[in-house]
């Protein structure tokens, strides 16, 4: 999957968990830019996206996701394998 | 002799795998558990207190029939609205019984579940309980308000010969745990006066409309020298609590110095999830009657 093909297929998860239709997800987007989006939401979100992929990060990838952009990429080579 | 030894360590030994047991079995039940768990720093996970207080968690939930799945429910379930509270806070600056909007209920057993399960997986309430336990010194009569699971009782009772504790409602399994304590199922107003070494008072007064009411109490309840050894909470808009206190403790400490106390020991314990625009924190207070 390319990568702006899934952000936008991230983006329902992400206006879901962090309660907000207005999130438009760039590979540039962090919790600095989104209301809501804090610590426990994030984690929420990890669990969500890895609920919705069947996949998994590890504990070492979620702290170290910078932006989205860093965690499509990781979530789309997981996807791909 | 040896064969009694052997027992009794055999004892423990399955008492502690029981306990791992059960926290194992929620950690493996629950993703959000397992990444909460790995985030937690190695420290905390090794620390004795950390095996008492999952031990403590086991026998509770063994006691009143709360399986792993209720538990990690339950615990989810007050996560997911602690968020909402936390977002609704940030924009309004009111905490959901202030604002009048708190539909969430739990039942008291579940409430006490989710307690001990945010010790084992957040690190502030973690070094509330640790702070506890290294301030609650030697001495002989000890008080309790707001007695919760009994997790405060447990991890401060070889501190004390006798131990009173009062509660709305005490739950059955401090009766079975602490036998020789002294637990009544009504409101703490002052019953004993000049008789406490030490009062604890945590996680208590941001539950009520006035703290500095009790605190009085307290203070004509303790011996001389006797200490509070209490928390406050502020900026943390939990579904229950009613009374905010400032970020800045200028007013709390000149209030508690005026009822006549003095401080010894204070600190502030940040929470490590921050919401947007709020700075959850306690403060753990150990104060001395002058």
């Amino acid at each position: 999957m390319e990568l702006n093909n899934l952000l936008q297929d991230l983006t329902p998860v992400f206006r879901s968990e962090l309660d907000d239709d207005n999130i438009v997800l760039t590979p540039e987007t962090t919790a600095d830019n989104v209301e809501n989006w804090d610590s426990i939401t994030n984690i929420q979100l990890i669990v969500a996206i890895e609920k919705k992929y069947k996949i998994r990060f590890t504990s070492k990838e979620i702290q170290q996701f910078k932006n989205v952009g860093e965690l499509a990429e990781s979530l789309r080579s997981k996807i791909n394998g | 002799m040896l064969v009694n030894w052997q027992n009794h360590y055999a004892q423990k030994l399955t008492g502690n795998i029981r306990c791992m047991e059960f926290l194992q079995n929620l950690i493996s039940q629950s993703r959000l558990l397992e990444v909460l768990h790995e985030n937690l720093p190695a420290e905390m996970k090794s620390d004795p207190l950390y095996l008492q207080v999952e031990k403590y968690l086991a026998a509770y939930c063994d006691f009143n029939n709360i399986s792993a799945e209720k538990a990690i429910h339950e615990y989810t379930r007050y996560i997911s609205q602690y968020n909402k509270d936390c977002k609704a806070f940030a924009k309004t600056g009111e905490y959901p019984l202030e604002a009048d909007k708190t539909e969430f209920t739990i039942s008291r057993e579940s409430y006490d579940v989710v307690l001990m399960l945010s010790v084992l997986f957040t690190r502030h309430r973690f070094s509330i309980m640790s702070l506890l336990q290294q301030y609650a010194g030697d001495a002989t009569e000890a008080l309790y308000i707001g007695l919760g699971s009994g997790l405060e009782i447990d991890l401060t009772k070889n501190s004390f010969r006798h131990i009173t504790g009062y509660d709305l409602t005490v739950n059955d399994f401090l009766a079975t745990k602490f036998p020789s304590a002294s637990l009544h199922s009504t409101l703490y107003t002052g019953q004993q006066a000049d008789h406490f070494d030490a009062i604890f008072l945590i996680e208590l007064l941001e539950h009520l409309d006035d703290p500095y009411d009790l605190i009085k109490i307290c203070y004509n309840s303790l011996k001389k020298n006797g200490r509070v050894l209490l928390t406050t909470a502020t900026d943390i808009p939990q579904f229950d609590h009613l009374y905010k206190f400032a970020v800045d403790h200028m007013d709390f400490e000149e209030k508690i110095k005026a009822i006549g106390f003095r401080i010894v020991f204070k600190e502030k314990i940040t929470h490590q999830y921050l919401s947007i625009n709020i700075s959850p924190c306690n403060h753990f207070y150990v104060i001395e009657k002058a």
